[in-house]
């Protein structure tokens, strides 16, 4: 399985105009909902801030990685969305989060999908990688720049 | 240097594999060997004995507890998954030099706990509920299906008997049934002491259960178990050389007589004393009012349920029954039923005051309520006395004078709903069951009321469970 499987172009958002976590939140979920992804958009963002409140899930260079196992996601898939730095939502290494992998995982998600989104986790540890990916301008950039990652 | 070690985080999506990626990437540019264990939503790349063995030093980025038990003797860095992400270099570092690490105790899970925060009471008695629920939900259920097949039919001397009848109340009843409390001191010495905590623990819970003082008598012989068992065990220093033999043949024997002694002449004696003591104060009653005598049958049957207080006054009033007077007996049989019944009640009702796990053993309740299995109740009562039993004697009080006000009599000593409906047996049924669900209520009301909701700790961890996270 590729990890371009999880994704869709339309699930990418690029919009400098939101400024707070609470807002990214709300704009992908809406985007998910909208693309059929999850069945209601609140109880989405509820679970994403449960998760959330355990520990921040901003990592380093301006990425987070909000995530959440929710009742409301019918099928698994990976969001993104480049944004203003959200001066609410840090990163372990002190900057802001501006770029956003948005994993959404069913309840009873099979282990193919649990596998792509560590092996996700996983490149993100690469720093040329974030690199690559805060310079994209549109979804098919990301989109190239996945796809190449390929899978396991 | 050969470094081994696991990644955990809550979610077990992200930062478990985030933190086994920054560290091995680190640790190979710097030509070490290494392996990471992921104990994601499923665990991969499970580290073999050989592996631990042959490291020079175990790293631990973990977010949820794990356990240390493999890893007794070794070199451990334990750190937050966040930060072997953030520094991993420095982590790395930290370990090899030995910089804050710390060395697993042989065969020890408080150790565990130790270095995560000292587990709470709390923690201990719900360990100890986890070991006593099956034989509750499983010896409970038994013990209904053997009433289904008449009230008299697992009594061989009866002429109504059945065999089937009779062996599943041999098992429900003789065994799994007396099994409950023992298990339940065993879960809650191990809890407190580990491995080593389970003999003494099941002791100190078989002769509470001989001695009478029922489940409270098992939850302090347990926790005393545990305490005694830790502290031989692990506070007392000995030579190496000698110590497998300390191990093997002091800590159980020290831990066991010590416990033993205790539970015989410190729990046992005065037990006693209260059951006779109580027996007198019944005999010496004389005349009472029908309601007074009703809530003081309510309140003692569900104040220990089991123990000295629920058996001197059940006993009483079956005593009363050879005498022909059938009234007490059925206040209390509905003093036994409401508390099982009002706390499943409870979880349907006020579902953010109790675990998952809790919510679906409130669902055994109705079943071991209505066939007047009070035991049904004490795995909430162990997880929050203080708050549980009031509500229960509260319930059953309610119950209980309802039925001797009202002069319901019962020709059955045991059975629930199985007899209730039989002709001739209950002599007033409507006001029996009204008092049945006025208990019910009062004492679900009363817990909704005094319980607080779960915590968000104890939320995550049956979030865990079921998989969420």
């Amino acid at each position: 399985m590729d990890i371009s499987s999880m994704l869709d172009k339309r699930n990418m958002v690029f919009d400098l105009a939101i400024q707070t976590k609470e807002d990214l939140f709300a704009c992908l979920a809406q985007t998910l909902e909208n693309n059929g992804y999850i069945t209601n958009k609140r109880r989405f963002i509820k679970d994403l801030k449960r998760r959330e409140k355990e520990s921040s899930t901003g990592i380093e260079d301006g990425f987070g990685i909000p995530h959440a196992k929710s009742k409301a996601v019918i099928k698994p898939t990976i969001a993104f969305a480049h944004v203003d730095e959200l001066k609410d939502y840090p990163a372990l290494d002190g900057s802001h989060v501006q770029c956003v992998f948005m994993l959404a995982v069913p309840d009873h998600a099979n282990d193919t999908h649990l596998h792509m989104l560590s092996f996700l986790a996983r490149q993100l540890m690469n720093d040329q990688l974030k690199a690559s990916l805060k310079a994209a301008n549109d979804p098919e950039e990301v989109l190239a720049i996945l796809t190449k990652l390929g899978g396991e | 240097m050969r470094i081994v070690g696991v990644t955990a985080c809550p979610t077990g999506i992200a930062h478990t594999y985030m933190a086994a990626e920054k560290l091995q990437s680190t640790a190979e540019e710097k030509g070490y060997q290494v392996k990471f264990e992921t104990q994601g939503a499923k665990t991969e790349n499970i580290l073999s004995e050989q592996d631990i063995k042959a490291a020079d030093v175990v790293i631990l980025a973990v977010d949820k507890d794990i356990d240390l038990s493999r890893f007794a003797g070794k070199k451990v860095k334990k750190v937050s998954t966040s930060r072997a992400i953030k520094d991993s270099a420095k982590v790395l570092e930290e370990a090899i030099n030995g910089n804050g690490t710390f060395v697993p105790a042989q065969d020890d899970s408080s150790q565990a706990s130790a270095s995560s925060g000292k587990k709470s009471l709390y923690n201990h008695f719900m360990n100890g509920v986890n070991y006593m629920l099956p034989f509750v939900i499983a010896g409970g259920i038994l013990i209904a299906i053997s009433f289904a097949f008449g009230i008299e039919a697992s009594n061989p001397d009866s002429d109504k008997y059945n065999i089937i009848a009779g062996a599943l109340s041999k098992i429900g009843g003789d065994t799994a049934f007396a099994l409950m409390v023992p298990a339940l001191a065993a879960g809650i010495a191990s809890s407190v002491a580990g491995r080593a905590g389970f003999a003494p623990g099941l002791v100190a819970g078989t002769l509470a259960a001989a001695g009478g003082s029922g489940f409270l008598g098992g939850m302090v012989g347990g926790i005393l178990a545990g305490y005694v068992t830790d502290f031989v065990a692990n506070k007392i220093q000995v030579k190496k050389s000698i110590s497998a033999i300390f191990q093997l043949i002091v800590v159980p024997l020290i831990a066991i007589t010590v416990v033993g002694l205790a539970m015989v002449f410190l729990i046992d004696a005065p037990i006693s004393w209260i059951l006779n003591g109580l027996t007198e104060f019944l005999n010496g009653l004389g005349e009472t009012s029908g309601l007074m005598f009703g809530l003081l049958i309510g309140v003692m049957m569900a104040a220990d349920m089991g123990g000295p207080i629920n058996k001197s006054i059940s006993t009483f009033s079956i005593g009363l029954m050879s005498a022909g007077v059938n009234a007490p007996i059925a206040a209390c049989m509905m003093a036994g039923m409401t508390p099982p019944l009002g706390l499943a009640l409870a979880t349907v009702l006020f579902k953010n005051k109790f675990t998952v796990e809790e919510r679906t053993s409130g669902k055994s309740c109705w079943i071991l309520g209505a066939s007047y299995i009070t035991e049904g109740a004490i795995p909430f009562a162990v997880a929050d006395p203080i708050r549980v039993i009031p509500s229960l004697m509260a319930g059953s009080a309610v119950a209980a004078s309802i039925s001797m006000a009202a002069g319901v009599t019962s020709m059955a000593p045991h059975g629930g709903v199985w007899v209730m409906f039989i002709p001739n047996v209950i002599n007033n049924l409507p006001m029996y069951i009204l008092a049945l669900i006025a208990g019910t209520i009062v004492t679900a009301i009363m817990v909704g009321l005094l319980k607080k909701p779960v915590q968000k700790e104890k939320l995550t961890n049956s979030l865990i469970e079921e998989g969420i996270v």
